[in-house]
């Protein structure tokens, strides 16, 4: 017999499957989800939730596709979260230490609490990518955010009202952009387009047969 | 951790892997992957496609989900939609808010046109940051737009319209270095070199 366990939505109970997701409970109890739900997989980051077991005191925080319904859950959904999302022209910001200084000022006033780390759905290391970003860190701080599906969780645990999906956002495109080596290969083959350096190669497969094209497609050499 | 059914399937799993290990798969004919197809895939098999009953496309022989949206109930209610009273007047609309549209956009404002995205969810909640993998374009000396062209032409069933697939594979590269000129993060190595992961379809 399949078990059930008793979930609050909202502060309202229902009977849900035990082996549902939070997500799909929500649907199973009648709720057709227009925000608040993107890829169903854990990557876009969507389906912020936030909840608490009856009778403990820890407030914890998940992705609603990703996570198993318990007895007693608590549950309360974070479908959108006010991050603060400053406007730069990437071209022309300064990509030194100063740059967090001017665009978001609030991340030196981190207290060290470690709310955003302990709440991270994707258990990333939170509080130090923003200890990097305060020291200009960038390359540092681009990688420990990597994985960041910006779901705002930590932003919601933060006392010092840190938007930190952006300010990871931002070392992430100033590595992309200024701090990640050139490549060159990449210049060289624009600049062989330009000149014309596969126009001919290109003329030559625009008119060819489609029984010319198959065999080419299927007799061609793939790398492994 | 996992459940009996999984652990029994992990354990077949074990026992196979020398033999696994050892195999070394031949690349499939055309003609080998067209039966494969044609007897399991979806967009091949015959009993997966039926023949719509109605609209300008009547009589055509589809995949029978696509004919049943097709012949359903229009989700919108003509008698609700009053064209006279127009809430949002611009230049260049955008449906759908990941790479593409996101990149259409920020050209159609540079260009100086109204633009507005249509997006179900956050800006980027979309599959382009779903699809971690790669981004295909002809960048490296080893490679050729022709080659993407072949790749993408057979890819797509010989069907692209071949004007539009050499503008694909010679703008490509183009379009890397804006996006890495904005600040996209691509996997390179310590020289600069990208790093190339094949995907499906490619060479």
């Amino acid at each position: 017999m399949q078990t059930t366990v008793t979930v609050y939505l909202f502060g309202k109970p229902y009977q849900v499957p035990s082996d549902l997701t939070i997500m799909c409970a929500m649907e199973y109890a009648g709720y057709q989800l227009v925000r608040g739900c993107g890829c169903r997989n854990g990557f876009c980051g969507a389906c912020a939730t936030i909840y608490r077991i009856q009778g403990q005191k820890e407030l914890k925080t998940c992705l609603a596709c990703q996570t198993k319904v318990e007895e007693g859950m608590y549950i309360a959904t974070l479908p959108f979260f006010p991050l603060v999302k400053e406007v730069y022209d990437i071209n022309t910001v300064n990509a030194t230490e100063a740059v967090m200084m001017q665009l978001y000022p609030e991340i030196y006033a981190c207290i060290g609490c470690n709310a955003c780390t302990k709440s991270c759905t994707q258990s990333l290391n939170v509080m130090q990518y923003i200890a990097y970003a305060q020291r200009g860190e960038f390359d540092k701080c681009a990688e420990e955010s990597f994985d960041c599906v910006m779901c705002g969780v930590c932003s919601s645990r933060c006392p010092a009202g840190i938007s930190h999906p952006q300010v990871a956002m931002l070392a992430r495109r100033i590595n992309g952009k200024y701090l990640a080596p050139k490549s060159t290969h990449l210049e060289d083959r624009v600049e062989e387009i330009q000149t014309g350096s596969f126009r001919e190669l290109i003329e030559a497969l625009m008119n060819k047969p489609i029984d010319e094209m198959k065999e080419l497609y299927n007799t061609r050499n793939i790398e492994t | 951790m996992y459940p009996k059914e999984f652990q029994n399937s992990l354990l077949l799993l074990e026992q196979a892997r020398e033999k696994n290990i050892a195999f070394q798969p031949d690349r499939m004919t055309a003609s080998e992957k067209e039966a494969l197809l044609s007897s399991y895939h979806p967009d091949y098999k015959k009993s997966e496609f039926r023949t719509l009953g109605i609209g300008v496309n009547k009589g055509e022989l589809l995949p029978i989900e696509l004919c049943d949206i097709l012949e359903a109930h229009s989700r919108i209610t003509p008698d609700d939609v009053d064209l006279h009273k127009i809430d949002y007047d611009v230049d260049v609309l955008i449906i759908g808010g990941g790479g593409a549209g996101s990149s259409a956009a920020i050209e159609a404002h540079n260009a100086g046109a109204s633009t507005m995205i249509v997006t179900k969810l956050r800006i980027g909640d979309a599959n382009t940051m779903m699809a971690e993998g790669g981004i295909q374009a002809a960048d490296k000396p080893n490679d050729s737009p022709a080659i993407h062209f072949i790749d993408a032409f057979g890819g797509g069933h010989f069907a692209a319209k071949r004007n539009l697939l050499a503008k694909l594979v010679t703008d490509a590269p183009e379009a890397i270095r804006w996006l890495d000129s904005l600040g996209v993060e691509f996997d390179k190595t310590q020289d600069g070199t990208m790093i190339t992961t094949h995907g499906g379809g490619t060479s």
